[in-house]
């Protein structure tokens, strides 16, 4: 079931066929502008480091939404120094509480990856957890995947129900992962992933949330050495909010399987990360997170991203200043597989 | 004498009971739900109407409600977010910034001008606001859903 391309136009097209204009022509939209700017000091590199002992990074994130009737559309696009990348474009229908979505999308396991996207205003922190890091930035998990996307939530006694199924291509493994570029659709090898995120929300529609992931995703690695990687992952989240407090934690079980000709390499293991937030008033935010990973020694799979953070411990701290801007301080200590060493990180974040 | 004068004392104390108490009721401030007259929409319940100002979609009488904030009044702002929305003005926008994000939802627009949100209340369909009492008793053209909340130390 090797992607060859077009299944996004046909899937549009086939969507804009079925699809009837409203009686009452309405449309809304809106829009959201996330610029950055930021740097990085890392300390104690190993001599044979491929990282940068200092680094920088600006880039602007455009997101914009439109909806008319009960067609959507939604798109987010992603310009900084090292890509220029449409991220999210997807076409929806409401049906119900529930969104059909055709396009490419953001995975849905855990919560970080569905709920921050590319808005690091969002983020308190200025890095997301390793294990939820994108597929340019080293990411070992599928983040962007394309096809369907079905989400919703039902009100059961003023708690909700949500969910989120999936079932689209995932990313392709050459130097790193390999999302879907929708621009060139047959330039890459993508297979088959399916995604399941079922949550409860004490309060509906309120931030706290409680949930389960499992996502399977079959990835071609031929210039990797390998015929197919067979991954399964799974695990639980929550975010909890009261004021003045907000904590996020996620567990992931990684179950991967790469097939060579010859013989088959099971490996897994088990990673996770727990975030503290403290509002000390509406202006400064401290924050903390550990981030630790169970099993990777000699890992098949892991050993393929060297550069993959297995373990942090990390604190930093978050003033909101003017209207919609952030300026953004974090210190950890850092672990790959072959690696240890301190990270500064100061960071200008803003909305519009 | 000192009856009189005594009698006279309980009198003045009713008095000024009377023109406290009516003087509370002239002056008694609510938080209104109002929508334009020509509305269809009869009713709201608190609980539709923290979903809808949440940015949650919703349709009623196969017309589709739009909400529309209304900062002209920082107070009536803040009583608004902390007695139907049940959040600080700074959660209300992450959790609204959120679900724009996450599902593809519009924020409500904000009005900071009253005259600009009548405007916009008269002209839109399904549109739906909340304003003071006696906001609401300057505007024609305009109904009230419901109570959202009174000021009970008036």
């Amino acid at each position: 079931m090797i992607y060859r391309g077009g299944l996004l136009y046909v899937l549009i097209v086939i969507a804009t066929t079925i699809y009837s204009p409203p009686s009452h022509g309405e449309s809304t939209y809106d829009y959201l502008l996330f610029p950055h700017i930021g740097t990085i000091f890392r300390t104690n590199l190993a001599t044979d480091s491929l990282l940068d002992d200092d680094d920088y990074k600006y880039g602007i994130g455009v997101f914009a939404t439109a909806e008319y009737g009960k067609l959507l559309f939604l798109g987010e696009l992603l310009l900084n120094k090292d890509e220029q990348e449409i991220e999210r474009i997807q076409l929806g229908w409401t049906v119900g509480d529930s969104k059909v979505w055709l396009g490419r999308f953001h995975n849905t396991v855990g919560y970080w990856n569905s709920q921050f996207h590319h808005g690091s205003y969002l983020e308190t922190s200025i890095s997301r957890p390793s294990i939820v890091n994108f597929e340019d930035d080293g990411g070992i998990l599928p983040m962007h995947l394309t096809g369907l996307l079905v989400e919703g939530v039902k009100e059961y006694d003023k708690q909700g129900l949500g969910y989120a199924l999936a079932v689209a291509t995932g990313p392709e493994l050459s130097d790193n992962l390999e999302a879907l570029d929708v621009l060139e659709p047959a330039s890459g090898s993508q297979d088959l992933s399916l995604a399941l995120n079922v949550y409860l929300e004490p309060v509906i529609y309120s931030p706290t949330r409680y949930g389960l992931f499992v996502n399977y995703t079959e990835i071609p690695a031929a210039s990797r050495g390998f015929e197919e990687i067979r991954q399964i992952n799974a695990g639980v989240y929550g975010n909890w909010e009261s004021h003045p407090w907000r904590l996020i934690g996620s567990t992931f079980y990684v179950d991967n399987r790469l097939q060579q000709l010859a013989e088959t390499l099971t490996d897994n293991f088990i990673s996770g990360y727990f975030q503290a937030e403290y509002n000390l008033d509406d202006r400064w935010t401290i924050f903390g997170r550990g981030e630790w990973t169970f099993g990777d020694e000699n890992d098949a799979y892991l050993a393929l991203f060297p550069h993959h953070i297995t373990d942090r411990f990390l604190g930093g701290v978050r003033l909101n200043a003017f209207s919609r801007h952030a300026f953004k301080l974090e210190i950890s200590g850092n672990r790959t597989q072959g690696d240890s060493f301190g990270q500064i990180m100061l960071q200008w974040d803003a909305m519009f | 004498m000192r009856r009189k004068a005594a009698k006279l004392k309980v009198l003045l104390m009713c008095l000024c009971l009377v023109c406290t108490s009516s003087s509370a009721e002239t002056t008694q401030r609510s938080l209104l739900l109002v929508c334009s007259d020509n509305s269809t929409i009869q009713s709201l319940s608190r609980a539709e109407v923290r979903k809808l100002f949440l940015g949650v979609p919703m349709t009623k009488d196969k017309v589709r409600l739009r909400p529309l904030l209304n900062t002209s009044d920082r107070l009536a702002t803040d009583v608004f977010l902390q007695q139907i929305i049940f959040m600080s003005k700074r959660e209300y926008e992450r959790q609204l910034l959120s679900r724009v994000f996450r599902l593809g939802d519009q924020r409500p627009p904000e009005y900071e001008n009253i005259d600009a949100l009548l405007n916009a209340l008269l002209d839109t369909p399904g549109s739906v606001s909340y304003m003071w009492s006696e906001q609401f008793g300057h505007q024609s053209g305009l109904k009230s859903l419901g109570v959202l909340w009174t000021d009970s130390n008036n």
